[in-house]
């Protein structure tokens, strides 16, 4: 059904159809709606402007976020980057380590049957 | 000189961000913001690592660029890393600071996304670098430049285009309770930063190794 789907899209999109309706639904989103501008500013004038912060203290509790998750979030996402990065680059010492004495060894025995 | 202080310099690292958590805690909560403000321990000093990820990125890269210095460029290329690796932390502790005290994850101010431009800077240094093929040494360099001069920019855009950032002066002015832990936490980062760029650097110059020795291997 889905390959069924995907074919007609396909096909449509070759004829161009998909693009004309993308093209449709983009420039009816530009064109400005009679009267909306108006409603909005009526809108925003209707609300009394902020003049200063609220505190976080002042807000009613269900307005509130609890700090502390993300707090720890932040210093555990600081952790985990720092620690990965260390097992990043031991991991690449590893790998260069391994290919510098493969080296050695063949240039070794290059060097002994010369 | 690098490796001497690699050992020293683990020490002093580990001890003192296993000291910070502690003062962290301890440290006073800010008035309008509370507990969660307390991310400004590590959100600002990862930038400023950064930052001076960046800069030495860019001075490195001008030095290979006009002086043709191998060495430069192996630098250059370690703090590229590293400037991407303390991005990343900074971009994400900051949303998780925003969400909480500004209730948006991400508000696309000038910041915010100069910030992360100069982070998408570095990563696309980084890309150019392992897929470039030869010669993007060169454009990696240029590249790093450019985003060496963003840094002002990203640096004193709080203070020029309205932002609900805090200004620049905010770190200046922090009372003695919470400059104490900020200060420790920077020379924290800072001593991580060493030894993460010391560390790096040796794997390029191991890997210099290795691309000198295959070199007269084939031949």
């Amino acid at each position: 059904m889905s390959d069924i789907n995907f074919g007609r899209f396909l096909l449509s999109w070759s004829t161009g159809r998909t693009l004309k309706v993308i093209l449709a639904f983009v420039v009816s989103m530009c064109v400005p709606i009679p009267g909306s501008s108006a409603i909005a500013i009526s809108a925003q004038s209707s609300q009394p402007a902020l003049e200063e912060f609220v505190p976080i203290a002042e807000l009613p509790e269900t307005d509130r976020l609890p700090a502390a998750p993300f707090l720890v979030a932040a210093y555990s996402v600081v952790w985990i980057l720092a620690f990965g990065y260390f097992w990043l680059l031991s991991r690449r010492f590893s790998e260069v380590e391994r290919d510098l004495a493969e080296l050695k060894n063949v240039l070794g025995d290059d060097l002994d049957a010369k | 000189m690098t490796r001497r202080l690699f050992n020293p310099l683990l020490v002093v690292a580990a001890g003192m961000f296993a000291a910070a958590p502690i003062l962290v805690a301890l440290a006073p909560n800010e008035v309008t913001m509370g507990l969660v403000a307390k991310i400004v321990y590590f959100h600002v000093p990862v930038w400023f690592m950064m930052f001076l990820g960046v800069f030495i990125c860019g001075i490195a890269s001008g030095v290979y660029l006009f002086k043709d210095k191998q060495s430069a460029d192996r630098l250059a290329v370690s703090a590229a890393e590293l400037a991407v690796l303390f991005g990343l932390m900074g971009l994400t502790t900051g949303p998780l600071w925003a969400r909480v005290s500004w209730g948006l994850w991400w508000p696309w101010d000038v910041r915010t996304t100069l910030a992360l431009i100069l982070e998408l800077n570095f990563v696309a240094y980084l890309l150019l670098r392992k897929y470039g093929g030869p010669g993007s040494e060169k454009l990696a360099a240029g590249l790093a430049l450019f985003g060496m001069f963003n840094v002002p920019f990203v640096y004193v855009s709080v203070n020029v285009w309205r932002t609900l950032h805090p200004e620049t002066t905010v770190v200046p002015t922090l009372p003695g309770p919470m400059a104490g832990p900020f200060w420790w936490c920077v020379i924290a980062y800072l001593a991580l930063f060493l030894v993460m760029l010391s560390g790096r650097r040796r794997l390029e110059e191991q890997r210099a190794i290795v691309d000198r020795l295959r070199l007269a291997h084939e031949r």
